[in-house]
C-alpha cells in the first residue's frame, strides 16, 4: 500500500489532524506560558494580564473547531450536510470572537476605571457593570444577527418585534427612563447644586450630596441620607434655601400681652438679634407687628442668616435669649387662660 | 501657545487621511454613490458623491456631542472623561474606516 494511499484513509486523516492539534494546541499554551507572561509580567499595567488567557483560550477554541472542519471535509460526508457543517463552522468562530470581543471590552473598561481611580485606592465607578452588561449584550446581538443572516434568516420581523418589545421594555422601565430625563432635567435647569439646602414636598429637609443620573442624595439635618428619585425632584415643589445667595431669612413668631409697650418690645428683640453671632448685620433684623389676636399681639423676629443649615440652631438660642430678655423686662407673652367663677347655688 | 485636546490632533489627522484618500482617487469617483443604503431600493439611495462629506461631519457632531455631555454633566468625573475620550477615538477610527471603504469601493 502506497503512503498516499493510507493517508487518505479517513481514520488515518483524523488521528494525524488530531495529534497536529494536539501540537499546536501544546505549542500555544506553551508560547503564552512561558513566552507571553514573561513579558507581560514586566509591563505596569494588569490589563496584559487578564488578556493573556483569554487570548489562548479564544485560540485553542478557534483551533480546536478549525480541527474539526478540517476532519469533516475529508470524511464521506453528503454535500447537504457539509453546508451545514460549514455553518457550523462559522457560527462556533462568530460566538468565539463574540466572547473574546465582550472580554476585551470588558478589560479595557475595567483598566479605565482603575486608571481614573489610581490615586484614590480601589475604587468602582457605578457605570462600569451597566456598561459592561451593555457591552456584552451589544456584542452577542450583533452575534447573532450574523448567525440569523448566514442562516439566511430574515431579521426584519425580528426587528419589527423588537420595536413591540422595545415598547413593552419601556412600559416596564418607565420609573426608570422618568427618573433618567428627570436628572437631565436637573443637569440643565439647575433648581440646585451640589452644597445646596433644599426642603422636598415641605418633608424632607437637607444639603444636597449628589446628584446622579437617577437619583439626588439629600443629607438631612438628621445625618440620614435621603435618595430622592430625579422624577420627584422635578414633578414636586422643591424649595431651595440657599437659592441665587447663601443665606437664608429666619421668621421667629410671638405674642406679647396687650399692656405690653410695643416699642419696648421691638428694641428688646432687635438688641437679642444684633446679639447673635450668626445673625447678618446686613440687612437688618426687623421687628413686625402682624394681628391682633385673642390674647395679644401677633409679632415676627426677622433675622437673615448666613448658613441656612444653621436655621434650627439659631432659632433655638433666639427663643431662649427672647425668653430671658423678656423676663428681665418684664414684657408678658400671653397664653390662654380661663377664668372659673364657682357659685354657690342657694 | 496653548496644545490642542489629543481628540481634536487626532481628528484632523483623520481628515487628512481621508482627502489623501479622495486625492488618490479622485479621477476615478463616479457622480453619484448609493450612501443611503438603508433606504428602499430606488434611486433615492444614490447621491451625489460631495455627500461622502458627511461621514466626517458626523464623526465631529459625535465627537462635540461627546465632549458637550461629559462637560456639562460630568465635569469631575475621570472615569466618564476617560470613556468620552476612547468613544471618540472609536468613532474616528470608525468613520476614517468608512470613509475610506466607500471611497474605494466605488473608485
Amino acid at each position: 500500500m502506497h503512503v498516499t494511499d493510507i493517508l487518505t484513509q479517513p481514520f488515518v486523516f483524523v488521528t494525524l489532524v488530531a495529534v497536529w492539534f494536539v501540537i499546536f494546541a501544546w505549542l500555544i499554551d506553551k508560547a503564552f506560558s512561558i513566552v507571553i507572561r514573561y513579558f507581560v509580567a514586566k509591563t505596569k499595567t494588569t490589563a496584559d494580564d487578564k488578556l493573556v488567557p483569554v487570548i489562548k483560550n479564544s485560540l485553542l477554541a478557534g483551533l480546536f473547531v478549525t480541527a474539526l472542519y478540517i476532519v469533516s471535509l475529508y470524511l464521506m460526508i453528503p454535500t447537504a450536510m457539509h453546508i451545514i457543517i460549514e455553518k457550523g463552522f462559522f457560527t462556533a468562530l462568530i460566538i468565539i470572537a463574540s466572547f473574546f470581543l465582550s472580554s476585551l471590552l470588558s478589560i479595557i473598561l475595567i483598566e479605565i476605571n482603575e486608571r481614573s481611580y489610581a490615586k484614590n485606592g480601589k475604587h468602582t465607578h457605578s457605570a462600569v457593570p451597566f456598561m459592561n452588561n451593555m457591552i456584552k449584550i451589544g456584542i452577542f446581538s450583533g452575534g447573532a444577527l450574523l448567525i440569523m443572516r448566514m442562516f439566511n434568516i430574515d431579521v426584519t420581523p425580528a426587528l419589527a418585534s423588537a420595536g413591540v418589545a422595545g415598547i413593552a421594555v419601556a412600559f416596564a422601565a418607565k420609573d426608570f427612563v422618568a427618573n433618567l430625563f428627570g436628572g437631565i432635567s436637573v443637569f440643565f435647569d439647575k433648581p440646585y447644586t451640589i452644597g445646596d439646602y433644599v426642603i422636598i414636598n415641605e418633608l424632607y429637609r437637607g444639603e444636597v450630596m449628589e446628584i446622579g443620573m437617577r437619583s439626588t442624595k439629600i443629607r438631612t439635618r438628621d445625618a440620614v441620607l435621603l435618595t430622592v428619585p430625579n422624577s420627584v425632584m422635578v414633578t414636586n415643589i422643591v424649595v431651595n434655601e440657599t437659592g441665587y445667595e447663601p443665606r437664608l431669612r429666619v421668621r421667629i413668631p410671638i405674642q406679647v400681652g396687650y399692656e405690653s409697650d410695643l416699642d419696648k418690645v421691638e428694641n428688646v428683640l432687635n438688641k437679642v438679634a444684633n446679639a447673635h453671632d450668626e445673625v447678618l448685620e446686613q440687612p437688618a433684623p426687623r421687628v413686625r407687628y402682624r394681628n391682633f389676636h385673642d390674647s395679644g399681639i401677633s409679632l415676627e423676629l426677622l433675622v437673615v442668616i448666613a448658613k441656612p443649615a444653621h436655621k434650627g440652631h439659631i432659632t433655638h438660642e433666639l427663643i431662649k435669649e427672647i425668653h430671658l430678655e423678656f423676663i428681665k423686662s418684664k414684657i408678658r407673652i400671653p397664653f390662654p387662660r380661663r377664668d372659673v367663677f364657682m357659685h354657690t347655688v342657694k | 501657545m496653548r496644545r490642542l485636546p489629543r481628540t481634536i490632533v487626532v481628528y484632523i489627522a483623520s481628515l487628512i487621511v481621508m482627502a489623501a484618500v479622495t486625492a488618490f482617487r479622485f479621477n476615478r469617483l463616479p457622480p453619484e454613490i448609493p450612501l443611503l443604503y438603508s433606504l428602499p431600493a430606488s434611486s433615492s439611495q444614490v447621491v451625489d458623491i460631495w455627500f461622502v462629506a458627511v461621514i466626517p461631519f458626523m464623526a465631529l457632531l459625535s465627537i462635540i456631542t461627546n465632549n458637550y455631555v461629559s462637560k456639562k454633566m460630568f465635569k469631575e468625573d475621570v472615569f466618564v472623561r476617560r470613556i468620552t475620550y476612547a468613544a471618540n477615538m472609536t468613532i474616528i477610527i470608525f468613520f476614517t474606516y468608512i470613509y475610506i471603504k466607500i471611497i474605494i469601493l466605488v473608485s
